[in-house]
């Protein structure tokens, strides 16, 4: 179930990904077509990260012992991850509800302690994320590394593939 | 110590006949290290530049266009667009109801790629009847404004053109993120160029005084939060480190109230103003605001517009202004 969560929220992450690879390089002003596309874009390199790391996660599982034991193991790794995961995806909701619905001014606090801080703080929380899986166990801290490095990789990868230079 | 903007040291333009200037690499490189600011300098000096030292000018465009680009994502972020539009449309709305003839042309000086002006022709907010003119002295901004205003088939045209020497009059002349260009003479003189312009022709002829009925400059407002938040949101939001660069330095030169009221009183016939939220607000919900000035008799109506419509309320009470704490005094 964990494993789940997480893996739902790193999709939806690879889509937000997909957006900032793109956001910048568009100088057109209606653009929610390219918009979506970038979206898309960012959700295909981050379901090919998370294949990636759902192979290796399931090797680690079946290659080291017994597998039930393991499985708890790694499920505890990532029930540790959400903990770290859960309040940050809970404030950028909270911003990006701001942002949208709300009237003028929240939306220029959203976006100055949300959505901006937010977005430099992601790769800490990341980070943060992985070590607290990681922590005591040899096999989550190799999923978790593989699975934190396929999160991180989507912008640059979606970056460099489609939006190296302005469109 | 003075902050410099890398982006106005590498292009120059003769003023009188917008020629473009050749620009030594070391000189830039020289003037960034001059005011201390060495990762500026190493910015510069990783310019590409010919054999003689001087910039090489096919680079410098494409670099600036990439970086107004990804400044224009700010600006979308902000929805600078509907800001300005929540002061424009009753401006326009207090001048149509007055006896002002022929179309009404708003007039975007310092436009980089034309984003205000384009968002402005691609929503239709200010209604029809509204001439929308992009100006800015950047041959390689204004061609991509240009372009990019003809891939969406939007109404409006860019012009090169010197702030200080306006080729096109205007009924309302805006701007976005430039009065922090312009600093001690040259802000004043910035203000005054408006008021000198020459008068619009209308369908009922050329209007009898010259200049426009009104002018509203956005810029970065001055807040001691001002710098910090720039940095957090160039940081994120920006890859270029030139852009970065130019941002940060553009929220820690950014004029104060007081110091845009009084450069705003040299627009001769033009009531100077600034525009605030209506309430005592934290720094964190004021990113941009605008200085206004207005022909006398528009100043009634638009502050009775702006009270039935908008969050914020006009000033122009310097004293007032003065007395308020800022984060530096004006320069
Ligand atoms: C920070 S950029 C802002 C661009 C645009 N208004 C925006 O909000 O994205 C400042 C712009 O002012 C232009 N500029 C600076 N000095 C100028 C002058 N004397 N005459 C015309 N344009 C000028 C520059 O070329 C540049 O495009």
């Amino acid at each position: 179930m964990n494993a789940l969560l997480l893996a739902a929220l790193a999709l939806i992450d690879a889509a937000f990904a997909g957006f900032r690879a793109y956001a910048g390089r568009d100088g057109r002003i209606r653009k929610s077509g390219p918009t979506r596309s970038a979206a898309l874009r960012g959700l295909t390199i981050g379901a090919l990260a998370l294949t990636v790391t759902s192979a290796f996660t399931t090797a680690v599982l079946l290659l080291g012992g017994n597998p039930a034991v393991r499985y708890a193991e790694l499920d505890a790794a990532a029930g540790r991850m959400l903990l770290v995961h859960a309040p940050y995806t809970a404030i950028v909701a909270a911003s990006l509800a701001c942002y949208f619905w709300g009237p003028f001014r929240a939306s220029t606090l959203a976006v100055v302690i949300g959505l901006g801080p937010l977005t430099l703080l992601r790769p800490l929380v990341v980070l943060v994320g992985a070590v607290a899986a990681a922590w005591g166990s040899l096999p989550a801290a190799a999923v978790a590394v593989a699975a934190s490095a396929g999160v991180l990789l989507v912008e640059p990868l979606t970056h460099r593939k489609w939006y190296a230079h302005p469109v | 110590m003075p902050f410099l903007e890398i982006s106005d040291l590498v292009v120059d333009h003769d003023p009188r006949t917008l020629v473009r200037l050749p620009v030594r690499r070391a000189d830039v490189v020289a003037r960034l290290r001059d005011a201390g600011d060495l990762r500026g300098a190493r910015i510069a000096a990783a310019l590409p530049c010919a054999p003689d030292g001087t910039l090489d000018p096919v680079a410098v465009d494409r670099r600036l266009v990439a970086v107004h680009t990804e400044l224009q994502r700010l600006s979308e972020e902000l929805r600078l667009g509907a800001r300005v539009a929540e002061v424009l449309r009753p401006l326009l709305a207090a001048l149509r109801a007055g006896e002002v003839a022929g179309p009404l042309r708003v007039v975007d000086v310092g436009c980089g790629l034309g984003y205000l002006v384009r968002w402005l022709a691609a929503s239709g907010v200010l209604g029809p009847g509204v001439d929308l003119v992009g100006v800015d002295f950047n041959a390689a901004l204004i061609g991509e404004a240009d372009r990019l205003a003809r891939a969406e088939n939007l109404d409006c045209r860019f012009v090169r053109g010197d702030a200080f020497a306006l080729p096109e009059p205007a009924t309302v002349y805006v701007s976005t993120g430039v009065l922090h260009h312009f600093r001690g003479p040259a802000l004043d003189a910035f203000f005054a160029a408006q008021a000198q312009s020459s008068p619009l022709a209308t369908a009922a002829g050329t209007a009898a005084t010259p200049g426009p009925a009104a002018f509203c400059h956005f810029d970065i407002a001055a807040t001691r939060l001002a710098p910090i938040g720039t940095w957090i949101f160039h940081r994120a939001r920006m890859r270029d480190p030139l852009g970065r660069h130019d941002g940060v330095m553009s929220a820690r030169r950014t004029h104060d109230d007081a110091t845009l009221l009084k450069a705003a009183a040299r627009a001769e016939g033009l009531v100077p103003l600034v525009y605030e939220p209506r309430t005592r607000s934290n720094p964190f919900c004021t990113t941009v605001r605008p200085v206004l000035g207005l022909r006398p008799d528009l100043v009634p109506a638009l502050q009775t517009a702006l009270d039935r419509t908008a969050s914020g309320r006009l000033t122009g009470d310097l004293a007032d202004v003065l007395a308020r704490p800022t984060p530096r005094t004006a320069r």
